[in-house]
């Protein structure tokens, strides 16, 4: 089973929550803001802790900030 | 530029001038022919003291300002994977390559221990240091 497509909506999300810096959400998540960057870009795969923690912040599922399509 | 990559390029510079200012005190004080002479020891050591305590004080200093996160020690781990192998390769290299230069006369000068001893640290901080500039270039992405 292989990844098909990756997508998010973090840069969304931030936007709709007062416009939060991305330098705001990865000192709420406990990352650089480097790393929200490249996972914005979908540079990088995070950890599902990681993921879980950036739907917390924003007060929604998992689903609504990672979206990936499995062949 | 993120202010890790600053500090590796800092490390870099330093290590690398390091390394070159340390085989210029070698070179010049011990002739490829003469073994005696102990200067040049007491001075690679000073010099290497020095270059030591410079890259752990810049690593403390850049672990303090930006802590490693989960993608941080990812690349970390990454370059570390990338020193290991390729100073194996060097230090082949560099072993059989003096090997063969003594083969006939049947041992190999002692004071060539003693620099690749300090060399080999000095490469592996430089590997590593490379290693975590390239890496993120590279990125993590999804498995495809």
């Amino acid at each position: 089973m292989k990844v098909k497509k990756v997508t998010n909506n973090i840069k969304e999300l931030r936007f709709k929550n007062d416009n939060m810096t991305q330098q705001a959400l990865a000192e709420l998540v406990g990352c650089s803001r480097q790393t929200i960057h490249v996972l914005e870009n979908n540079r990088y795969s995070p950890s599902f802790v990681l993921i879980k923690k950036i739907a917390k912040v924003f007060n929604v599922n998992v689903e609504e900030v990672i979206q990936i399509e499995l062949e | 530029m993120s202010y890790r990559t600053k500090m590796n390029l800092i490390i870099l510079m330093l290590q690398t001038a390091f390394l070159i200012l340390y085989s210029i005190v070698f070179f010049n004080d011990v002739s490829l022919f003469i073994s005696d002479g102990t200067d040049y020891r007491i001075n690679i050591s000073i010099i290497f003291a020095i270059s030591m305590m410079l890259y752990l004080s810049l690593q403390m200093i850049m672990n303090k300002k930006d802590k490693l996160d989960e993608r941080n020690k990812n690349i970390e781990a990454r370059s570390s994977n990338v020193t290991i192998v390729s100073m194996i390769i060097v230090t082949f290299t560099l072993v059989v390559t003096l090997y063969l230069l003594h083969l006939e006369n049947g041992s190999i000068p002692i004071y060539w221990l003693w620099y690749f001893m300090y060399t080999f640290i000095s490469l592996n901080i430089i590997a590593f240091t490379i290693s975590n500039l390239i890496v993120p270039l590279i990125g993590n992405k999804y498995e495809s």
